[in-house]
């Protein structure tokens, strides 16, 4: 996850990040804390905007909710793509 | 009914008692799927998941008869699994893994044909018969038995295909992931033609992404040989041209490849083209209700 926000942050003209997640058999409170950790290791400073659905989506997105970082978190796509956007601009 | 699987395949699960295979086979058994045994060379005798483990297929055709092989070996060793599987007669081999080289499947897939024997993937989600039988890593939760047939080259894709035909209460007959790779064992044709035949299906959903031809073939097919409604969405509608987006064979290369040709294509044919991933199940319903 960090080396993926490395890779996406490398472009100057990114102003926010969407993470868009259908946990399968991935646990979505193991992306929420990898969201987490992954933000502390790189220090994101444009918005982060995360989308999780799947399993154990209502924990990750609690995860995400208690974090002290702000991170928009939805389990719906399309509000989260609207967020990501209004946020870009 | 539904297509390739139900409650009566017997599965055998090759690379066994690797961890990627443990986890999902649990989750399969969890899910209903008569999984018979494994296969891992040098572990033959074993039991793993209350289940018979044997050193070879034949072996495995000798003791428990599955007609089903699903594969979850290392991609350098998928060429010889999948030969194995193909020779010892089961009828459907599906292969998850993700890398298998494209030299390899060149040589598996002309002698697959030669057999006779059905093979989905490599690099696929696998095959879904909701409530019967869960041959791959799909999440069982999201699916519900219904009346359409989900075809796709994306795993995620078919997700969320799969959650918005459950939530607008249509359900699933059967899911089938192809696989994102330049040659995978069936194409989309190749599925389009079993629900086709298949009863419980209504309508047919189809997930293409850029790259290669597979859609545009799929459409000629459509138009001559299909009756049912096909509904389908092309990913990659921004992707740039010369970049791999995500997949091996998801590549728009000299130009060819295009979303915007894909789905100029299959409109041509009668195809119902959901322009958002997130109208694919409204879609459907609205195909379905016409």
């Amino acid at each position: 996850m960090a080396k993926a926000f490395k890779l996406i942050l490398a472009d100057p003209e990114v102003k926010v990040v969407l993470v868009n997640i259908f946990g399968g058999i991935v646990r979505c409170d193991l992306i929420a804390q990898g969201v987490l950790a992954a933000i502390e290791e790189v220090g994101v400073s444009v918005p982060v905007v995360v989308r999780l659905e799947g399993n154990n989506a209502e924990k990750g997105s609690e995860i995400l909710a208690n974090a002290n970082v702000k991170i928009e978190s939805l389990n719906n796509l399309k509000d989260a793509a609207k967020k990501a956007v209004e946020l870009a601009s | 009914m539904s297509i390739l699987v139900n409650k009566d395949t017997r599965v055998i699960v090759q690379g066994f008692t690797g961890s990627q295979a443990t986890l999902h086979s649990e989750q399969a058994i969890k899910y209903g799927t008569n999984i018979v045994g494994g296969v891992t060379p040098g572990k033959g005798g074993q039991i793993h998941l209350d289940r018979p483990v044997f050193d070879t297929m034949d072996e495995a055709m000798k003791a428990v008869s599955p007609n089903a092989a699903l594969i979850f070996v290392p991609a350098a060793f998928c060429k010889d699994s999948i030969l194995e599987a193909a020779e010892s007669g089961v009828e459907l081999v599906i292969c998850i893994t993700e890398g298998v080289p494209t030299l390899d499947m060149l040589m598996v897939k002309k002698r697959v044909d030669e057999l006779g024997v059905r093979l989905i993937g490599p690099n696929c989600p696998g095959i879904i018969t909701p409530d019967e039988a869960k041959l791959g890593i799909m999440p069982g939760s999201i699916h519900m038995p219904g009346s359409v047939g989900i075809i796709s080259r994306s795993g995620t894709l078919t997700y969320e295909a799969v959650k918005q035909t459950t939530d607008l209460g249509l359900g699933q007959s059967s899911c089938v992931g192809i696989g994102g790779d330049p040659i995978p064992g069936s194409s989309f044709i190749d599925i389009l033609k079993l629900f086709e035949e298949d009863d419980q299906t209504e309508a047919i959903v189809m997930v293409g992404e850029i790259g290669g031809s597979a859609e545009e073939e799929a459409a000629e097919f459509i138009k001559t040989s299909i009756t049912k409604p096909v509904i389908s969405y092309i990913a990659g509608q921004t992707a740039p041209a010369g970049r791999r987006m995500g997949h091996a064979g998801a590549i728009i290369s000299g130009g060819k490849g295009t979303a915007a040709d894909k789905i100029t294509k299959l409109q041509e044919c009668g195809v119902h083209i959901a322009d958002n991933l997130l109208e694919i199940g409204s879609k459907t319903a609205e195909v379905i209700n016409l």
